[in-house]
């Protein structure tokens, strides 16, 4: 039976494809049932079920600069978070499905409304440098992160901990001043990544990670080795794990086609059918809650009246946006910032649909059929950003109302035009909670309030839903909000956008992540080469 | 001779003065500054005082100027606001990975320009003449960009001779370096090459038609000795000055190349923090630059009087 050792051997190398394995056998004479007892034993899926050890991964990212580091606290970019979860763990993770996950915390508990909380931690798990993780680890990273000296982006999560106590080495008590169902998420945070007890040289990082630094230089690579004492039983499967960043976008692409680096965050997607089409790479689109609204202020001019408002919104061609400014990459929203990949996503909410008529009738009882609508972009934030205005302004056009779209420049834009003109676009990364961005932007008083939407009674409903333990009830809660927004809010949200993730198709164990490419960065404690 | 060097020397520093009014002055004007770029969307006007209160922005330019003019003298470029790390340290591995490029690139070009130059005068106006000045005119002609993808597309994509991206991590040996570094050096002695032919070219012919050589011709001198030891030497001068220039450009013209091919160089180093609104990082990179330009320009006029004895002598 050497034939079908040989065609075993092809098959797990992967230089042939399921089905040509299957022919090939079936040209030997082998009987359909057989094959599959074969495939089932030696065919992809088997191969994924044994990860081998050793081999080096190199991933590459965007913009790298100098001014990065590996203290968590002050983590900003993409680079920055892979980088802390090779050399660091949370207290929690957070699955593909949006829930938290034990991590160094082994469980939690809330007390009846969600303002007190109890981690169990983990025991018998050592930093890099030998010495035990304790509650007080914990409390030293939250208490820096929450430190307004420190300047960490972390510190809005956490300025409702009033009261963090360590009971014994490994029970930690948080108190909050209001109540949080969502607090684990929070321990999941980039920022809050465990460092110990103590800790300043950032130099000489000090963690709990599946790796150990080796080299860093700032603004070029970071290597970091495998830890072989890390409590995570078997893995990490790779010895070495090299970031580093390619800021252009066909460079980037390139040295993924070349196989020189294995996976890359982002790609240029004018070059998507052709990568698609390579058969080294595996290149997916994942859903996402980024998006890119188009931001009314409900307090200026035309913008008071909810009528315009909501007239606005029926100019929107969802279809369009997606196929013309997102390239096909998108997911229809519904003028609220939830995206259908978050648990709180309201599916009973129709979506909004183009209607000209409406439009130009509400527009008609406001007295604006003739108003010139100025809608404010930017090329700094994105080729997309523009494109959805300019689509938006075609939309508009064919109901006859006026959209004149004027581009700012990149630099400044946040200061000069964001929160200070009536009518502009705006760009937000996926939360991981819903409660996190409608605190962050759409509560009244919440610090990016950017379309100055004051709704009591929207604020209630959060309040409300902050302390519903229960899912369900809590989901209604959600829907509540994300109706009141959807109908009267000052967002206009065509889509969410869908970003590649790509890797060789060698690269095994790295599952798509909502949050982010790379099983949201942290793929390198369980990726494996084939 | 040492008169000259003095005068020299002093322009040399005239202009670097006069690049550091420039580059601090232009570095004023960004839009926005580092306390803004820094914080971006999350910038309060809270948060946005303590950090320009921190980095001394609100104290007077010309207040500043000095300070920072002062420091550059003493050697110290200071502190990287973005990163608060020493700017001496940060650049260090660019200054390396820049110079090595260029150097690369130098020991290819010159040699390969001077060569061509001094073939294609051998039979002026004949096939082989015409052919490489045709080339290196095309060749000029293609912007870094396109050569620089062309070349990836070529040999990194398709035919895996060489990486497409370029990260100091490969240099592990002599030959990994060197195999790393063959596409940018190829592009950017494409970028560089014609101009350094065309001139060697110029120039020889220039003195091949002087009464010298005429008469060099007629006493029956064999022509590669008359190319080689009477017409270029006297047609060194104009070719050395080129080649400074070109060397200029390598050092601080290669922002495109390196981005290109990921390459963490000076170049890299400058737009990243022009993006980051790193001043201190961007004025001192920009006087590494004017530094290596008056520099090369000083060892272009030394070398340029040394192969030209009419300029040793006193007036």
């Amino acid at each position: 039976m050497k034939g079908i050792e040989e065609i075993i051997r092809q098959m797990e190398g992967g230089s042939i494809s399921r089905r040509s394995f299957v022919k090939k056998l079936m040209a030997l004479g082998l009987s359909v049932p057989a094959i599959n007892l074969l495939l089932a034993a030696k065919g992809p899926g088997a191969a994924a079920a044994t990860p081998k050890k050793g081999g080096q991964i190199k991933a590459a990212f965007l913009m790298a600069s100098t001014a990065e580091g590996l203290d968590p606290a002050k983590f900003k970019k993409p680079i920055d978070y892979t980088r802390g979860y090779q050399l660091y763990n949370n207290l929690v993770s957070i699955d593909s499905k949006l829930m938290p996950q034990p991590e160094l915390a082994e469980s939690w508990e809330p007390n009846a409304d969600a303002s007190e909380w109890v981690f169990k931690l983990r025991k018998g798990i050592k930093f890099h440098d030998g010495k035990a993780f304790t509650a007080k680890d914990v409390i030293y990273t939250m208490a820096r992160v929450k430190d307004p000296n420190t300047g960490s982006p972390g510190k809005p999560y956490l300025d409702s901990v009033v009261e963090m106590k360590a009971d014994g080495d490994h029970i930690l008590r948080i108190k909050l001043t209001e109540p949080s169902v969502d607090f684990p998420v929070i321990m999941a945070e980039y920022r809050l990544m465990i460092i110990p007890d103590g800790h300043t040289n950032f130099d000489k990082p000090n963690g709990t990670g599946a790796f150990r630094l080796k080299e860093f230089k700032a603004g070029m690579h970071m290597i970091a080795v495998r830890n072989p004492e890390y409590w995570k039983d078997g893995l990490p499967y790779v010895d070495q794990v090299e970031t580093f960043s390619i800021p252009d976008p066909v460079a980037r692409t390139s040295a993924l086609m070349t196989g020189e680096v294995h996976l890359v965050e982002d790609l240029d997607l004018k070059m998507y059918k052709k990568v698609k089409a390579n058969p080294n790479i595996s290149l997916e689109m994942v859903p996402s809650g980024a998006h890119g609204p188009l931001v009314m202020i409900t307090t200026a001019g035309v913008y008071k009246d909810p009528n315009v408002r909501l007239a606005l919104k029926y100019l929107v061609d969802r279809e369009k946006h997606i196929k013309i400014a997102h390239q096909g990459f998108g997911i229809p929203g519904n003028d609220h910032p939830i995206s259908p990949v978050d648990p709180m996503y309201c599916d009973e909410i129709p979506i909004r649909q183009y209607d000209p008529d409406k439009a130009k009738f509400l527009l008609k009882k406001a007295g604006l059929a003739d108003h010139t609508f100025e809608l404010i972009t930017s090329d700094g934030l994105g080729e997309a950003s523009v494109n959805d205005a300019v689509v938006y302004k075609q939309s508009a056009a064919k109901a006859g109302v006026n959209v004149k779209v004027t581009r700012a420049p990149g630099d400044g834009y946040w200061e000069a035009v964001w929160m200070k003109k009536p009518f502009c676009v705006s760009a937000w990364l996926m939360r991981p909670t819903a409660n996190m961005i409608l605190s962050l932007v759409y509560k009244s008083d919440a610090p990016w309030n950017e379309t100055f939407w004051k709704r009591p009674d929207f604020d209630k409903l959060l309040i409300e839903a902050r302390k519903t333990v229960d899912l369900k009830k809590r989901k209604e809660l959600f829907c509540g909000m994300q109706k009141m927004i959807s109908d009267d809010g000052g967002v206009i949200v065509p889509c969410f956008q869908k970003f590649p993730d790509a890797k060789l198709t060698r690269v095994k164990g790295v599952p798509t992540h909502p949050m982010g490419a790379m099983d949201a960065y942290r793929f390198a404690e369980k990726v494996w080469l084939a | 001779m040492a008169l000259f060097l003095t005068k020299r020397l002093a322009l040399g520093i005239l202009t670097l003065w006069a690049v550091s009014v420039l580059v601090f002055t232009g570095t004023e004007l960004l839009p926005g500054d580092v306390a803004t770029a820094i914080l971006g969307q999350g910038a309060t006007p809270e948060t946005v005082a303590a950090l320009r209160d921190q980095m001394g922005l609100d104290r007077p330019a010309l207040e500043r100027y000095f300070a920072w003019i002062g420091n550059m003298i003493q050697g110290d470029m200071g502190q990287s606001v973005a990163s608060g790390r020493s700017i001496g340290s940060i650049m260090q591995d660019r200054v390396y990975n820049t110079f090595l490029l260029a150097g690369v690139t130098a020991l290819v070009s010159v040699p390969l320009a001077l060569l061509l130059g001094i073939v294609s005068v051998i039979y002026p106006e004949g096939v082989l003449d015409r052919s490489i000045s045709m080339s290196s005119l095309v060749l000029i002609s293609l912007p870094e960009y396109f050569t620089g993808v062309a070349l990836i597309l070529g040999f990194a994509v398709t035919w895996h001779l060489f990486p497409a991206v370029v990260y100091s991590s490969q240099f592990t040996s002599f030959w990994q370096t060197m195999r790393s570094l063959t596409l940018p050096v190829i592009t950017l002695t494409v970028a560089i090459l014609a101009h350094m032919v065309r001139m060697t070219r110029a120039a020889i012919l220039d003195v091949l038609r002087s009464a010298y050589v005429e008469m060099a011709l007629l006493k029956g001198v064999p022509k590669g000795r008359i190319i080689l030891r009477h017409a270029l030497p006297n047609a060194l001068s104009p070719v050395i000055n080129v080649v400074a220039i070109n060397l200029g450009y390598l050092v601080s013209g290669v922002v495109l190349v390196e981005a290109i091919f990921s390459y963490p160089g000076l170049g890299r180093l400058l737009t990243d923090s022009v993006a980051n609104r790193d001043i201190p990082l961007v004025q001192a990179v920009a006087m590494v630059f004017c530094v290596v330009y008056v520099l090369l320009n000083l060892i272009a006029d030394i070398l340029v009087m040394m192969t030209n004895p009419r300029l040793r002598a006193k007036k």
